[in-house]
């Protein structure tokens, strides 16, 4: 069976085969996003919002106050 | 069976929080101006703010798990806001001239949980609750909530539809869990806050709302935390006592208690840091101060009852 | 040599893509993934790189048609893993999820004769040791276990914690990690096989991925099988002609 692949003869280097050796390890074991993209405060949404809107619900906006 | 580590965390987190609120309030912060008119120009400054302590300060009383000087701060609380919305005469002169106006309404609900009655404004309300229009308004479910939770506080006759109310909320459609945005968590608390009022009633929840948060509340308060809406968060685990059982654990409660300074002070988020400008710095995070001080009061009155309950 | 290192994780990565495709065609009926090498030509080794790092999924095309692993894809993974140096993980944590993907691969191609029955990898930590979050994480990193005819302690825990899954997801989703969102909704995809129903409704999540994800073939594999898993769960629903 093996015989119908001819592959290529290793590496010539040691360095070569630990680069290669450590690339695949990061490509079979993937980490999550180091940094979340979670959804936060948008301006446009709050914007929008007169007092009705925000009464006891959230501290927002603080800076942006929405124009009446 | 409450984890004891997450009482006395809440506990302390709660108390601490109502500790740095009444310092502020003693020392003249967040007053409404002497020429406040009720056409209010800027209602967030400070008529919404004391809406929310009396809300805090009225589940303080209701719950009674707070302790002699938590009992006192709470009822001290009170009063100053009663005061400062002159005995209610600002509510009243505010509805009497906005009739499909909710904030007075809702702001007299908090009031009128802890006996604070102004019977010029229980007339002008039932009567009012009689028009259609009042019930026309277009508004978010969760804030039509709101209004109907403010009407059995104060006692009103109308009896809304609660069935119906709770259809129209994002959470009662009871959507994919991942689409939810900042501004969806907050209506979503409040969807809980309204329907169980404030944790009295478990039951008030039905019960496919319930299992749906038993399982994503867990995701939600993750992510938060993750990013330091610290705010968010704490109004989440307020959600998560006000369902029964809580479920996301200490994991909130660490993280929040380690954000929390000596002075009591819970920052509002990661982003900005806290002001040093005394008044700037309440301004900012008093919403979080009320919001801890509820969390961690509905979270031990929750257990304490349950126990009780069981006992 | 930076430059080096840089150009041999881009050169891997453009061969995971070429492979992680040609198994996404085959899944579609288009062939097997060893015609990706043609006969008596000389095997690029990033290719061969690229097969021993999807490892089982190559074989999964043969798995969802009902057989036993396609036998001349069989020969070019177990080729693989012969000539390419065997990875390097940089903890101890990333070495057990190698070894148990590993294990997958060994078990398929025991089957097809081409390696010897290896030992089950130790234990992994669940999610009462390592809370919901990381252990899903972990999760994600062994999707490829995630394939009919394979089962062991990982597909155990799978089915004991799918709500945890359920909730990685959310999470993954939410962080705007979609390519961990996609793996994890695989694993919940193979729960739904497994005949439980997910808590997290699953179509919508993959539908979402697919518009709003990196787009990448290795990805697309992911949820392809995903909606696979889903088929046999439902095999009433596979008629609609459900695009894999």
């Amino acid at each position: 069976m093996l015989t119908q692949f001819r592959t290529e003869s290793a590496s010539a280097s040691q360095s070569a085969t630990l680069a290669e050796a450590e690339t695949l390890a990061s490509l079979m074991v993937e980490d999550e996003a180091v940094v979340s993209d979670a959804p936060t405060y948008l301006p446009e949404a709050a914007g929008a919002s007169l007092l009705a809107g925000l009464l006891l619900t959230s501290p927002k906006p603080p800076k942006e106050k929405p124009t009446r | 069976m409450i984890d004891t580590h997450v009482l006395a965390t809440a506990q302390r987190f709660g108390s601490r929080a109502l500790t740095w609120l009444h310092a502020a309030h003693r020392d003249g912060l967040g007053r409404i101006p002497d020429n406040t008119v009720v056409d209010l120009a800027t209602p967030n400054d400070a008529y919404k703010p004391l809406g929310e302590l009396a809300l805090a300060a009225s589940v303080v009383l209701r719950d009674g798990v707070a302790g002699p000087a938590g009992t006192r701060a709470a009822r001290e609380l009170l009063d100053y806001a009663w005061e400062q919305l002159r005995e209610g005469d600002l509510l009243y002169e505010r509805q009497l001239r906005h009739v499909t106006m909710s904030d007075p309404l809702e702001l007299y609900g908090h009031f009128a949980r802890a006996g604070y009655r102004h019977p010029a404004l229980d007339d002008l309300l039932e009567s009012i609750g009689r028009l259609r229009a009042a019930h026309a308004i277009e508004i978010q479910g969760n804030r039509r909530l709101a209004i109907a939770n403010a009407r059995r506080l104060i006692g009103l006759s109308h009896q809304p539809d609660w069935a119906a109310l709770t259809a129209g909320t994002w959470l009662g459609a009871l959507p994919e869990p991942w689409a939810v945005e900042w501004e969806i968590a907050y209506q979503n608390t409040h969807t809980v806050f309204h329907l169980t009022d404030w944790g009295a009633h478990p039951e008030g929840l039905p019960e496919p709302i319930r299992d749906y948060l038993h399982d994503w509340l867990p995701a939600w308060l993750d992510i938060w935390l993750e990013i330091g809406q610290w705010d968010l968060a704490v109004e989440l685990l307020m959600v998560d006592a006000c369902i029964g059982e809580p479920i996301t654990g200490r994991q909130g409660w660490d993280a929040l208690a380690a954000v929390q300074r000596a002075d009591g002070l819970v920052p509002r988020d990661a982003n900005d840091p806290v002001s040093d400008d005394r008044e700037e710095a309440f301004r900012e995070n008093q919403h979080t101060a009320v919001v801890a001080v509820l969390a961690g009061d509905i979270t031990l009155a929750r257990a304490l009852g349950a126990d009780a309950a069981a006992a | 040599m930076p430059f080096a290192e840089t150009s041999l994780r881009e050169q891997y990565a453009a061969a995971v893509e070429r492979v992680a495709g040609r198994t996404l065609d085959a899944l579609r009926g288009g062939g097997d993934p060893a015609a990706l090498v043609e006969p008596d030509a000389a095997v690029p080794r990033p290719l061969l790189a690229a097969v021993r790092l999807l490892g089982a999924d190559l074989l999964a095309p043969s798995l969802f048609g009902g057989g036993e692993p396609d036998p001349a894809t069989a020969a070019l993974l177990a080729e693989a893993r012969r000539v390419v140096p065997a990875p390097a993980p940089p903890s101890e944590q990333a070495a057990l999820v190698i070894a148990w993907q590993d294990w997958a691969a060994g078990r398929l191609l025991v089957r097809a004769g081409h390696a010897e029955a290896a030992p089950r990898p130790a234990p992994l930590p669940g999610p009462e040791d390592l809370g919901w979050q990381a252990w899903s994480v972990r999760m994600s990193q062994l999707s490829v276990l995630a394939l009919p005819t394979l089962d062991g302690p990982v597909h155990d825990a799978a089915l004991a914690h799918a709500l945890a899954l359920a909730r990685g997801t959310v999470r993954s989703m939410l962080r705007r990690d979609l390519t961990t969102a996609a793996r994890l909704a695989r694993w919940l995809a193979w729960t739904e096989a497994e005949g439980r129903r997910s808590r997290l409704d699953l179509e919508p999540v993959l539908d979402r991925i697919a518009l709003a994800g990196d787009g990448s073939a290795r990805t697309g594999l992911e949820l392809a099988l995903a909606r696979r898993l889903l088929d046999r769960a439902r095999p009433s629903d596979a008629e609609g002609g459900r695009a894999a």
